[in-house]
């Protein structure tokens, strides 16, 4: 065995590809995570110190209080339960939506079923921007403007999501489903005790990337919501920001986006499997 | 005389409101909505009031405190709910997709590169009735003309201006000194400029990631430059570029010549690049005249803290005299009010009462809109001399001071047809300056013809 090919833990051999790929991707994610030690560095600095060149790194003199500071110049804590609302509420609404939606178009038979689904798979051709202001004048007229539930309602309903159910759906063997039918089991029930257990890997998937979306999601919040008590975290984060860049105290703006990616990165750790599988099963973007 | 003066003579004057209403009411000849804009409100009038701003929380304090004294004294039963902390991009957005969607809006903060735009679409209201029925207090002689006039569209006034804001040139001393170079004066030209960023930039210990000074090449902020050069960028009735102008090219062609010929200016993208902004070069003495707005001193000594001394001077002055930039924000109301008169009433009092402009002008760190309240706007004699920043910026500005021509559609020509070309000059991807500003008068000259001339 020579010294280019030793053995990992797992009894295969290691060679030099191997370490160069490892080499490769460690200077990689050091890159990728600039970004993220560049805001945790700038929330710690002074404005002064953010204002100097070349850059450093390592603040100077630690600033911890910029946390307080900027804990307290908004109601962050209003803001991180109505993102958690949203969020949790466009989950939930797009993962039962999603899968009885993909339950439908996947396994259940009627004349005009895979018309209407090429239908409603068109909607996401249809740019955002267009429907804002039409959502926004209906959403007006059912009084919902200023409400969470006018955020929570229109993203509970995806196409994509509805998509991803199907396809996963396809896949379960019909024998499953048509033992159940012999035994007297009703559509719905079917439905719930059968299919939807079986859809654990791509429900956690789904529901990871709604999560995640809706979290940051901006432009609609922005149309929609008026006043602070109703604002999410992406609103509130531009609370500080004045009309130049100059004006903004940006040690502050970074302490508050540190405080907020903070659920988003446990439930990254925590759904970490699902959220590559998702990526590796549709080909998403991360 | 306004009703909005203070609670001392607030009686007096709500009762001589009451008989003008009355006399309205009875058929003289004062149009209806100008007659509302009189009428003393009725003190029981209930339900919300709805504003939209771009101000940053630390910002809105001021808004609010003149807020909760306007409503708690003359509209008890109305709530304000002003909307606020969107940045200023998202602002616009925001703004226009309340008012398409006809949601309840009654007062806005407007900006007068947009006033124009807006009023265009009819998406705000003008204020001549409301002015003529009950003018802000010295209107319009008190107040910088050239932001008044920012807000005309078509002879009609749009917004009643609360700041003022002008250009200048922030001073790195300690650079200077290095240099060999004295603090520049309004008589300057545009040469001399050159000249002192050549000496500024050949003094730094790597004169290759160092400059001389900064101009702004935006095209609103390019405006005063070109009318330096005795060009123009526009002219109205009708609407005509002037991109094709031997001294506008000329003022392109200086720019051009700072970035790439003589090096003495940086490039965006070569700042960009290094992780830099015009400010953090400024700082860190990597940059010795930079151009900026009067309200950067506010936050300038937060920024350089001691790295640097610093100090305002004038911008040159150019072959047919002296241009300055000016420009500011107002208050309009949008055409989705509800209450389009109280919104006056308010709108004018936030601008106008001499109670407000104290405070107005030390938290905006602008210049408010009347011309006799700029000693409100001077900054901590610890962070730049008061003198100095008055001769740059007010005193300078009053008699220099020129708001750009932002026509309707200003900001989509920017983006789709000043942008797209200009950028191929600042980016040093071509050379060919004159053949730019052609191709920018082309197509400019195309979308006034579109536009109806």
């Amino acid at each position: 065995m020579s010294q280019h090919n030793l053995p990992n833990d797992r009894g295969r051999a290691i060679n030099t590809g191997d370490v160069l790929a490892w080499l490769l991707l460690s200077v990689l994610g050091v890159f990728w995570l600039m970004p993220f030690l560049w805001m945790l560095s700038s929330s710690l600095k002074s404005l002064a110190e953010i204002y100097s060149f070349p850059p450093n790194l390592l603040p100077e003199q630690l600033q911890w209080w910029n946390y307080i500071d900027a804990w307290n110049a908004v109601p962050f804590a209003r803001f991180f339960v109505n993102s958690v609302i949203v969020s949790v509420g466009t989950t939930a609404g797009v993962l039962l939506t999603s899968s009885m939606a993909g339950y439908s178009f996947s396994r259940l038979r009627y004349p005009g079923r895979d018309k209407l689904f090429l239908a409603y798979l068109a909607t996401m051709m249809v740019p955002f921007p267009v429907l804002i202001i039409p959502l926004f004048i209906l959403m007006g007229r059912v009084g919902l403007v200023d409400t969470l539930i006018g955020l929570i309602l229109p993203a509970a309903f995806s196409a994509w999501g509805t998509f991803l159910m199907r396809q996963f759906m396809l896949s379960i063997p019909r024998e499953v489903e048509e033992a159940a039918r012999v035994d007297g089991a009703s559509y719905w029930r079917i439905y719930a005790q059968i299919i939807l257990p079986l859809c654990k890997p791509v429900i956690a998937t789904l529901g990871i990337f709604t999560f995640l979306g809706s979290w940051n999601e901006f432009l609609w919040p922005l149309i929609m919501i008026s006043s602070v008590q109703n604002k999410t975290l992406p609103l509130g984060l531009t609370m500080f920001q004045g009309q130049a860049a100059v004006e903004t105290p940006w040690q502050l703006v970074m302490a508050a986006a540190t405080f907020s990616i903070l659920p988003v990165l446990v439930l990254f750790v925590l759904g970490q499997k699902y959220y590559v599988r998702g990526i590796a099963t549709t080909g998403v973007k991360g | 005389m306004s009703i909005l003066r203070g609670s001392a003579t607030r009686s007096a004057t709500r009762r001589q409101l009451i008989q003008v209403g009355a006399m309205a009411a009875a058929g003289l000849m004062l149009p209806a909505r100008a007659a509302l804009a009189q009428t003393p409100v009725a003190s029981d009038v209930s339900g919300t009031f709805k504003a939209m701003s771009w101000e940053s929380e630390a910002e809105m304090r001021k808004w609010f405190l003149h807020t909760e004294k306007f409503f708690s004294t003359w509209y008890p039963n109305l709530k304000p709910e002003i909307e606020y902390g969107i940045t200023w991009a998202d602002y616009w957005t925001k703004l226009q997709t309340t008012i398409a969607g006809g949601a309840q809006m009654d007062m806005c903060w407007m900006h007068d590169s947009r006033a124009q735009s807006y009023a265009n679409l009819g998406m705000i209201q003008s204020l001549d009735d409301y002015i003529a029925a009950s003018p802000p207090p010295d209107w319009p002689d008190a107040y910088f003309t050239s932001q008044v006039d920012a807000f005309r569209y078509q002879g009609s006034q749009y917004a009643i201006p609360y700041d003022w804001a002008t250009g200048g040139f922030y001073i790195n001393l300690d650079v200077l000194d290095k240099a060999g170079v004295e603090v520049p004066t309004a008589e300057w030209t545009f040469d001399q400029l050159l000249e002192a960023g050549q000496k500024i930039k050949a003094s730094m210990a790597n004169p290759d990631d160092a400059w001389g000074f900064y101009l702004p090449t935006q095209s609103h902020q390019v405006d005063w430059i070109a009318k330096n050069f005795g060009g123009q960028l526009f002219t109205a009735d009708p609407l005509t570029s002037h991109f094709d102008d031997p001294n506008t090219i000329a003022a392109f062609q200086y720019l051009y010549d700072a970035i790439w010929t003589h090096k003495v200016m940086p490039p965006p993208a070569s700042m960009e690049g290094m992780g830099l902004n015009q400010q953090t070069a400024f700082a860190s003495s990597l940059l010795g005249i930079m151009y900026s707005l009067n309200d950067e001193a506010f936050v300038f000594g937060e920024i350089v803290g001691d790295k640097a001394k610093w100090t305002v001077a004038p911008t040159p002055t150019g072959v047919n005299g002296r241009v300055q930039f000016a420009g500011g924000s107002g208050f309009s109301i949008p055409s989705t009010a509800k209450y389009p008169d109280i919104s006056y009433e308010y709108l004018k009092f936030m601008a106008t009462d001499p109670a407000n402009l104290p405070i107005t002008a030390k938290m905006g760190s602008m210049f408010v809109s009347r011309k006799d309240a700029w000693q409100n706007a001077m900054p901590d004699p610890s962070q730049v001399d008061p003198e100095a920043y008055k001769q740059v910026f007010f005193t300078l500005g009053e008699k220099d001071g020129q708001v750009p021509l932002y026509f309707p559609g200003y900001q989509q020509w920017d983006s789709s047809i000043y942008v797209k070309n200009m950028d191929r000059l600042w980016a040093g991807a071509t050379d060919d300056v004159a053949g730019v500003c052609q191709q920018v008068h082309a197509e400019t000259q195309k979308l006034f013809e579109s536009m109806g001339g």
